[in-house]
């Protein structure tokens, strides 16, 4: 009956520890920078594990998952270019904000919701940051 | 409209202005819009909230317990912090009348802090305000912020003044819709037939590069203007743009069918950028008596 159990919440993360954060670059990742100076993002696509079991056992030669191409905007390859698996996601958006004159609170959004879609893709990970000393809205 | 003491030390430079639904008041310069809503404004000091007010119109009698629920409940939080009534810290200037005022301190799941309660007999706004404690010095801050707190009577003082935008409008407009996105912010008001909506775009280069470096790109990508006044060249204005139109509906028809000579309401849209600042600014007034009050609102739209 364990597999009907209905799975417990995943533990939600405060909007400081979110920012405390590092986004780290997947290793699949082929990343290039075009002429026009964007960046271009070679990455293979998150299928689900039964679905990729089929395909690899109906393709008769070695499986290779399906790969995407994602070209980033001005404002998404600088955000690409700061993340370095050292700097924390507020690290970013402050150097983004201070770079671009973008509001504090605008770079924050355009960020998160950025490194997001990228998390959404495989294409960066969040690993653990500086421990905070709590706090948070009431 | 607090008694404000002349000794207290207050720098220019490390204070902002912060209006949002009638309220008005000094900031210090570190302290960030963090959320606004109707009648709510939340704002922080290094993603921490320091400052949290709810205000609204009361109808009716005011009855400080009841109101102080109601409003403590409000806004973005399902449950309302414990309070206790308190009397006013001696650092905090008084409120002359026709204010009441109740002080107390609040406690909620994780933090807790000061706050009042304003009510103004003269405006009837009933204006909750929530300081957060974290112990890192802005308490120091409080006595100014509230001595400089204002719910009426606003004028000269900027009408709006959040993120990082402030103008002044006539005191007859009211906020009808408001959306603050990452990149583009956008505010109507209202007022009778008179509509004025106000824009903000950054970062700029990103935008003008996108526009092929022209303001009338910017506009038609937008929305801005009717496609039959869209077709004219604008009006260059320093570092911008500006379209003047009479408006063609049956109001304006009848006006000349009968031959008024009065003034006839027209519309304008003024766009430009502010290198200095990375921005793109623009102002769209429909239904406006006089263009000297278009201008007035155009000069007072700026960045903080």
């Amino acid at each position: 009956m364990g597999i009907f159990r209905k799975k417990p919440p995943a533990p939600q993360l405060s909007r400081e520890d979110a920012l405390n954060c590092i986004p780290v670059k997947s290793a699949a990742i082929q990343a290039s920078h075009t002429p026009e100076g964007v960046v271009r993002l070679h990455y293979p696509l998150v299928l689900k594990p039964w679905i990729a079991e089929l395909a690899q056992r109906f393709s008769g030669t070695q499986y290779t998952p399906p790969s995407r191409q994602l070209e980033l905007d001005e404002l998404g390859s600088l955000t690409w270019d700061l993340i370095n698996g050292k700097q924390t996601v507020r690290d970013i958006v402050r150097q983004f904000s201070s770079q671009t004159q973008v509001h504090p609170k605008e770079a924050e959004a355009a960020v998160t919701r950025f490194l997001r879609e990228l998390g959404r893709r495989g294409i960066v990970g969040m690993a653990p940051g500086r421990q905070t000393m709590g706090g948070g809205n009431a | 409209m607090p008694e404000t003491d002349p000794t207290m030390p207050h720098s220019v430079r490390d204070a902002k202005p912060f209006a949002w639904a009638g309220i008005a008041l000094t900031i210090p310069k570190e302290w960030e819009t963090s959320q606004l809503d109707h009648g709510y404004a939340l704002l922080e000091y290094q993603y921490r909230p320091v400052l949290e007010l709810k205000t609204a119109t009361i109808r009716g009698r005011f009855s400080f317990q009841r109101h102080l629920k109601q409003l403590a409940r409000s806004g973005h939080k399902r449950s309302s912090p414990q309070l206790k009534l308190t009397s006013r810290p001696p650092a905090w200037p008084e409120f002359p009348a026709p204010a009441e005022v109740q002080t107390f301190t609040w406690q909620g799941a994780h933090i807790g802090g000061q706050g009042l309660l304003v009510y103004c007999h003269h405006c009837h706004r009933a204006t909750l305000i929530q300081f957060f404690a974290h112990g890192d010095g802005g308490r120091d801050a409080i006595p100014r912020v509230l001595a400089s707190f204002k719910d009426h009577d606003t004028q000269p003082a900027p009408t709006l003044a959040v993120y990082d935008i402030q103008a002044t409008l006539p005191e007859r407009f009211s906020l009808t819709r408001f959306q603050f996105d990452a990149g583009r912010f956008e505010l109507v008001y209202g007022h009778s037939r008179e509509t004025v909506t106000l824009w903000r775009w950054s970062p700029a280069n990103v935008i003008l590069e996108r526009c092929g470096q022209k303001l009338d790109r910017v506009v038609r990508d937008n929305g801005l203007l009717p496609p039959a006044v869209l077709v004219e060249d604008g009006r260059p204005r320093d570092r911008g743009m500006e379209w003047q139109w009479q408006p063609k509906d049956y109001r304006s028809r009848l006006r000349t069918f009968f031959g008024k000579r009065t003034q006839r309401p027209g519309h304008a849209l003024r766009i430009w950028h502010r290198p200095d600042t990375n921005r793109i600014l623009a102002v769209r007034a429909e239904g406006i008596k006089t263009f000297n009050a278009f201008d007035r609102i155009c000069t007072s739209y700026g960045n903080l």
